[in-house]
């Protein structure tokens, strides 16, 4: 009974190995959204990934961000020098090409992607 | 220093968070009243240019709709209070991260004390606006402007923001910047100069706490605006009007008032949302009890006792003053409670006399009042009981606890009820998380 209680004391303790604790930095600003689509394969983004996307972060040059661009969400590396640009991810597929942000696009950085949770079967 | 933060039409910025497409829409947020026609609960700034306002209800409604919807493209969605629920929730955590002390006003409404605002990060700020060239700015406007840019970022949401050296100020603070864009949602009257601007522009009868009667009687002694109301002379407000108004005075005179038997006190909301089979009586107690198990458990963690239970079931958003219809009723315990059975059976007996069968309740909420940490004598709620003379404690302890419940029915039991579109549970649940491409 003694090892009992012992083994109770542990599974109760608050020691054990938290995911949330480990992919989300800031509870309050993250949301989780579902990739579509394979633009952004290169990296490590699948079809039906669920994407940790963190509103806090500021976006800086190469990040992988969550646009709103035209009034819809897209997962793209976002390119900030020489210019504005949304760039894909798929090196086989050469239908998937940068996309320029001009000033009349109505374009804001969602959040930025920080894990992607995939599963293997 | 207090700040008050609100955001407006938070249902509609909630619906569009994760649905860009609906920014500048016209959006309404429907639901089935009684007779099972459908009513705006609230509605978009773009749906309110077009007249169609919270409230507007059936025929009127239908009329309406279709005149406009000839010409424009309309949006209509029914309460997610899932997502609001988890939303309100962010916010409030997040002003938590944000600032020293936060109560919860409201789901879309908090009032933060800025005492022990860290002075370092203050005086950078202080110099950085300098740099700026904007001397007028204080540092806690400074702070607030940081704050909505923050919670902008974090959550999506625009909030307002209002900074005063009392809550009375930084109530209206906040009302000045929700009704006057050019303040770019920011409105400090921490400053002497700023308040008498501010003031002037303020109607009596506009001030929260401030009934018709008593704006009326104000208005025989020639004060018409808060700027005049806080210059009176006391005596004079008091012998015409009422001690209430008298400390309304004082508190936009920039002095807190401090004498805790007037004060009504702040609440602290817990919301949380459920579905739920029918809207029967039945149904309701049910959750009834569960409010006041996790009610009770509030107070028994803060080591207090009640002495009054409020009771309020409403059709659109509690608290805010935008609810479409909602029951009230308040009831006193023979002697302070902390133990789950006197209280449940007054919120029992208060249910029973409020209920009216037929009608889609969509809040439910239970507030414990009359806490013993604040001497027992407080004499009603903040914000339950707006249409109530009321003035805001100076104290930071809550001396009531709100349990607020938003109400969902189960979409298996629609049945062929006309309904309109629930957008997905973005936030709660990881069958609707939004798609990206």
């Amino acid at each position: 009974m003694n090892m009992m209680a012992a083994v109770h004391d542990f599974g109760e303790s608050d020691e054990a190995l938290d995911l949330n604790e480990l992919c989300i930095q800031h509870p309050t600003a993250t949301y989780f959204v579902r990739a579509s689509g394979d633009s952004m394969i290169d990296a490590g983004i699948h079809c039906d990934d669920i994407l940790v996307v963190d509103r806090s972060i500021v976006a800086r040059d190469g990040d992988i961000v969550v646009a709103n661009l035209d009034h819809s969400f897209t997962v793209k590396k976002l390119e900030l020098s020489p210019k504005l640009r949304l760039i894909p991810m798929n090196h086989q597929d050469s239908d998937y090409v940068p996309t320029n942000i001009d000033d009349d696009s109505a374009f804001e950085v969602f959040g930025v992607v920080t894990y992607v949770v995939h599963a293997v079967r | 220093m207090f700040g008050v933060v609100y955001c407006p039409d938070f249902y509609i910025q909630c619906e569009r968070i994760f649905r860009p497409e609906l920014s500048n829409q016209i959006l309404l947020i429907t639901s089935n009243d009684q007779h099972g026609n459908s009513q705006i609960i609230t509605s978009s700034r773009e749906a309110r240019e077009f007249g169609l306002e919270p409230g507007l209800v059936g025929e009127q409604l239908d009329q309406l709709l279709t005149s406009v919807a000839s010409n424009h493209s309309i949006e209509v969605c029914s309460p997610n209070y899932e997502l609001y629920a988890d939303l309100s929730s962010r916010l409030i955590k997040s002003l938590a991260l944000l600032a020293p002390k936060v109560s919860a006003y409201a789901s879309d409404e908090a009032v933060l004390g800025l005492q022990g605002l860290k002075l370092p990060e203050l005086e950078s700020l202080k110099r950085a606006s300098v740099a700026d060239g904007e001397q007028n700015t204080s540092a806690h406007g400074q702070y607030a402007i940081q704050l909505k840019d923050t919670l902008k970022q974090w959550l999506g949401i625009s909030a307002v923001i209002g900074i005063g050296t009392t809550k009375t100020l930084a109530k209206l603070a906040c009302k000045t910047a929700q009704n006057q864009a050019e303040y770019n949602g920011v409105v400090d009257l921490s400053s002497a100069a700023q308040r008498s601007v501010v003031l002037k522009q303020i109607a009596v009868a506009d001030i929260t706490g401030v009934s018709k009667k008593v704006a009326n009687r104000l208005s025989q002694i020639n004060i018409h605006t808060a700027l005049e109301l806080s210059q009176a002379s006391k005596d004079q407000v008091r012998r015409h009007s009422s001690i209430i108004a008298e400390r309304i005075a004082i508190e936009l005179s920039g002095l807190a008032c401090k004498e805790p038997k007037q004060s009504v006190a702040a609440s602290e909301v817990f919301t949380t949302s459920k579905q739920i089979e029918t809207h029967s009586l039945k149904h309701i107690k049910r959750l009834l009890n569960t409010q006041v198990h996790s009610a009770t458990e509030q107070l028994n963690a803060r080591s207090n006792s009640c002495t009054t239970v409020t009771i309020s079931l409403a059709i659109g958003p509690l608290c805010t003053q935008q609810a479409v219809f909602r029951h009230d009723l308040s009831g006193e315990l023979g002697k302070s409670a902390d133990s789950v059975s006197p209280i449940r059976q007054l919120a029992v007996q208060l249910l029973e006399s409020v209920w009216s069968d037929g009608y889609q309740y969509q809040s439910l909420s239970l507030s414990l009042g009359g806490l013993s940490a604040g001497g027992g004598d407080q004499i009603g709620l903040f914000p339950m009981t707006s249409q109530r003379p009321a003035i805001m404690a100076n104290s930071d302890s809550p001396q009531a606890i709100t349990v607020e419940t938003l109400l969902s029915i189960k979409n298996s039991q629609l049945g062929g009820q006309k309904r309109a579109r629930l957008s997905p549970s973005f936030t709660t649940r990881w069958s609707e998380i939004a798609r990206v491409r």
